[in-house]
């Protein structure tokens, strides 16, 4: 799961990071206007947060360009700019959710869980596969009703594959959702995640949900 | 008025018609008198030739017996008329005498006295004689009418009097009476002039000389005198019918004018009504005319809100003299446009400021919050929440400082102090910005300039501009602060070879809120582009004037220009 977080103010920025990072998403950086648009054209984000009052070019120029264009993320606007009419029309140009400031940081993290479930189709927050039930809200994971503890990593490496279950995860994807502009690992990186994630979720249960498609990548069970 | 002068009018009019009634009244009696008294007077000519005389031979030897007659008054009803009718008339002479001694007596063929006399005016008729014979009609039955023959000259042929007479104690008759000579009457008699206007003395007229005018004839004369009579109570029945007829006349003028008055009243009154309408009609219509543009002003004003401020109205639309109002309206809406934009954009700006560090803070505090931390986290979200906390403090005092001056609240404190140490003091303060911006602050001027002004306000112009001029400029660049006395005044000058403004851009530096390039990127986030603003409101609650020369790329020199009337000899003469 990766998300854009444009925003120009350096502390708001730095702490958003470190809360939807510790929520185990992915987090790009980007404090002007044109380096947002680089951004957003130049790697696939699940949400882009926005503000409106950039340098160079501001947010709603941004949004507008990015729909025309055929980008189709989701994107939550987080503005000073709390007027109806200023809601309205950044919903009108293409935005997803609007957030005026100040607000609360778990208001702020629920919207964005919400937006990311939105991407792919869930409404349940809880994801079940076979006995395995994944909270993300509440960010748990238990098996077989018994609670299992992952790192934000491994977390959102399991999310990721159950949000795209039955199919086939390559490790390129995975690096790509998971993974922030800042991270220089190599995709190998991904086979040690799995590795840590089986020996918590299929080590003691039967039957293993994670499968490995040798040549491709890695699958959880669809049912 | 016209009412007045109408019924005016209107009653000389009514007077008019009730003489013209009288006179008609009267013209018609007298008339009717006349037409009365001629048909009296034909009455009596009628008889006059209709008259017949009887002569009864036996009686006229009778009278021979009789000389004077005077025994015959006895037999006659009319007797006591004879005498004196003889002794007056005296006639003469010997036919006379024969005649008179004959006695004829007076007779009328019944027949043909109906014929003539039918419908006919005179009731009453009498015919008396000089020789006594009389003869009346059976309507005086015992009355009789006498003539008082001195109104009858001897020697007239034909004669009339008319006159009013009271013929008994109930019955009052009007008369004619007709002296005429035998021998004048008949079928000869000539046809009598009309006599209109009959009166004591007028009654005679000029008579045709008689065909044998001799001396006999001259001296026998027989009269008779016919009297003819009717009641004069059927006369004023006659007249009181026209007085009715005049009176009725007369009313009905009255009611007419009394109708044509109030015609003339209600007229008046339907004149006055319609008048009022049409005038309160064209009125009403002649104000809504005049009303109307404004009417479509009110339209256009009501139409303004704090979303559109357009005056929705086109100069076609209004008259001359509406025209400069609307167009100072307009310029007015305008400047009110402007200014509520400014207010939305400053609230919008002010909002932003404040809100995204807020926000700032309170990330980081729920960020601080969700978990349990090493305290080396603590510290350093702690520490950024702080500085969080300074800039807001820093811009909400620029705002408050900018509020203070919009309401005249920060008033101009002069003081006497140096200039230059001032100055110096500034530099020294921005100086660890400039090292680590790696800009070079350098600070040239007399020293001991000793100045009367707000030192305070001063010293926030110069820590601004410079700091603007350090935070705005390349790596290794330099900013110079510049002090000059000249007569008249002082110059502080502030320039760098920075970036440099754009040319469209120069004029809107000192707008609050303008941020050259709307960035925060340059790493201060301190700035929210009010220290202009502030520095203008400053400049110009010193009396100081302010200048910008720039160019892109190449640098920026601001220039204040103190009035001199402010230094120290000034301030010294003032003391004194």
């Amino acid at each position: 799961m990766k998300i854009l977080l444009v925003e120009d103010h350096k502390l708001l920025a730095r702490s958003l990071k470190q809360a939807l990072e510790e929520d185990g998403f992915a987090v790009d950086l980007a404090v002007a206007g044109d380096e947002a648009d680089a951004k957003a054209r130049g790697a696939i984000y699940d949400v882009v947060i926005l503000d409106l009052m950039l340098p160079k070019i501001d947010g709603l120029t941004l949004l507008k360009g990015w729909r025309k264009d055929g980008l189709t993320f989701h994107v939550l606007i987080l503005t000073a700019m709390g007027t109806l009419e200023d809601k309205v029309l950044g919903l009108n140009l293409g935005a997803d959710d609007y957030l005026p400031k100040p607000f609360e940081l778990t208001e702020f993290l629920a919207r964005v869980r919400a937006l990311v479930r939105r991407g792919h189709q869930a409404k349940d927050p809880i994801l079940r596969i076979h006995d395995l039930e994944i909270d993300t809200g509440a960010r748990s994971v238990r098996r077989a009703g018994k609670d299992i503890y992952l790192t934000p990593r491994e977390f959102s490496l399991l999310r990721f594959l159950c949000y795209h279950r039955g199919k086939v995860v390559t490790r390129s994807m995975v690096w790509e959702h998971l993974y922030d502009e800042n991270d220089d690992n190599t995709s190998n990186v991904v086979d040690v995640y799995i590795r840590y994630l089986r020996n918590k979720i299929d080590k003691n249960f039967t039957p293993p949900l994670i499968l490995t498609r040798w040549g491709e990548g890695y699958m959880i069970k669809g049912d | 008025m016209a009412y007045r002068s109408a019924s005016r009018n209107l009653e000389g009019r009514l007077s008019i018609q009730k003489e013209l009634a009288q006179t008609t009244y009267k013209d018609r009696c007298r008339d009717e008198e006349n037409r009365l008294d001629d048909s009296l007077l034909f009455q009596a000519q009628t008889l006059a030739r209709l008259v017949q005389f009887h002569v009864d031979w036996g009686k006229l030897r009778f009278l021979e017996l009789h000389t004077l007659g005077l025994l015959a008054a006895p037999a006659s009803s009319s007797a006591y008329v004879q005498a004196p009718i003889w002794a007056l008339q005296g006639t003469r002479g010997f036919a006379f005498d024969l005649f008179r001694r004959a006695t004829p007596s007076i007779r009328f063929d019944p027949a043909e006295l109906l014929t003539r006399l039918d419908g006919q005016v005179a009731e009453f008729f009498q015919i008396d004689t000089a020789w006594n014979a009389s003869y009346k009609s059976n309507s005086l039955e015992a009355m009789s009418m006498a003539i008082n023959l001195a109104t009858f000259a001897p020697d007239e042929v034909l004669h009339w009097e008319y006159e009013d007479m009271q013929l008994s104690e109930s019955l009052k008759v009007r008369r004619v009476v007709l002296k005429a000579s035998r021998f004048l009457l008949g079928p000869n008699l000539p046809s009598l002039p009309r006599n209109r206007n009959p009166g004591p003395n007028r009654g005679a007229e000029p008579l045709p000389p008689p065909r044998n005018n001799n001396s006999a004839d001259a001296s026998f004369r027989p009269a008779i005198f016919i009297q003819c009579a009717y009641d004069l109570a059927k006369r004023d029945a006659l007249f009181a019918s026209f007085a009715q007829q005049r009176d009725e006349d007369i009313l009905n003028f009255a009611s007419e004018h009394k109708k044509d008055l109030e015609g003339f009243r209600g007229m008046l009154a339907a004149i006055n009504l319609l008048t009022f309408l049409a005038g309160g009609g064209i009125c009403f219509w002649l104000v809504r005319l005049g009303l109307a543009p404004l009417n479509v002003l009110t339209v256009a004003v009501s139409r303004i809100n704090e979303k559109d401020f357009n005056l929705d109205i086109t100069e076609k639309q209004l008259p001359e003299e509406l025209k400069p109002i609307a167009i100072r309206l307009g310029l007015t809406l305008d400047q009110l446009k402007k200014a509520f934009a400014r207010e939305k954009q400053a609230t919008a700006d002010i909002s932003h400021e404040l809100r995204t560090p807020l926000s700032a803070m309170l990330a980081t505090l729920d960020l601080a919050l969700r978990k349990t931390r090493t305290v080396e986290e603590y510290r350093v979200m702690l520490e950024d929440c702080r500085e969080s906390c300074t800039n807001m403090h820093k811009d909400v005092e620029r705002l408050l400082t900018l509020a203070r001056l919009d309401a005249g609240a920060d008033p101009f404190r002069p003081e006497l102090f140096d200039l230059s140490h001032l100055a110096s003091d500034c530099v020294k303060m921005l100086s660890p910005l400039a090292q680590s911006k790696g800009v070079e602050l350098q600070f040239e001027g007399e020293p001991n300039l000793d100045i009367q002004s707000d030192p305070g306000k001063l010293k926030e112009i110069l820590v601004n501009l410079l700091h603007n001029a350090v935070q705005y400029n390349k790596p290794s660049g330099s900013v110079f602060l510049r002090l000059s006395s000249r007569p008249g005044s002082i110059i502080i000058e502030v320039e760098d070879n920075g970036i440099g403004i754009e040319a469209s851009k120069k004029n809107r530096i000192f707008e609050r809120f303008f941020r050259v390039d709307a960035s925060r990127s340059h790493g201060d986030s301190t700035n929210c582009g009010l220290g202009l603003a502030i520095v203008k409101g400053y400049a110009e609650l010193l009396g100081a004037g302010l200048e910008v020369t720039s160019e892109l790329g190449q640098g920026s020199t601001f220039k204040i220009v103190l009035p001199a009337s402010l230094n120290k000899e000034a301030f010294a003469a003032s003391a004194v």
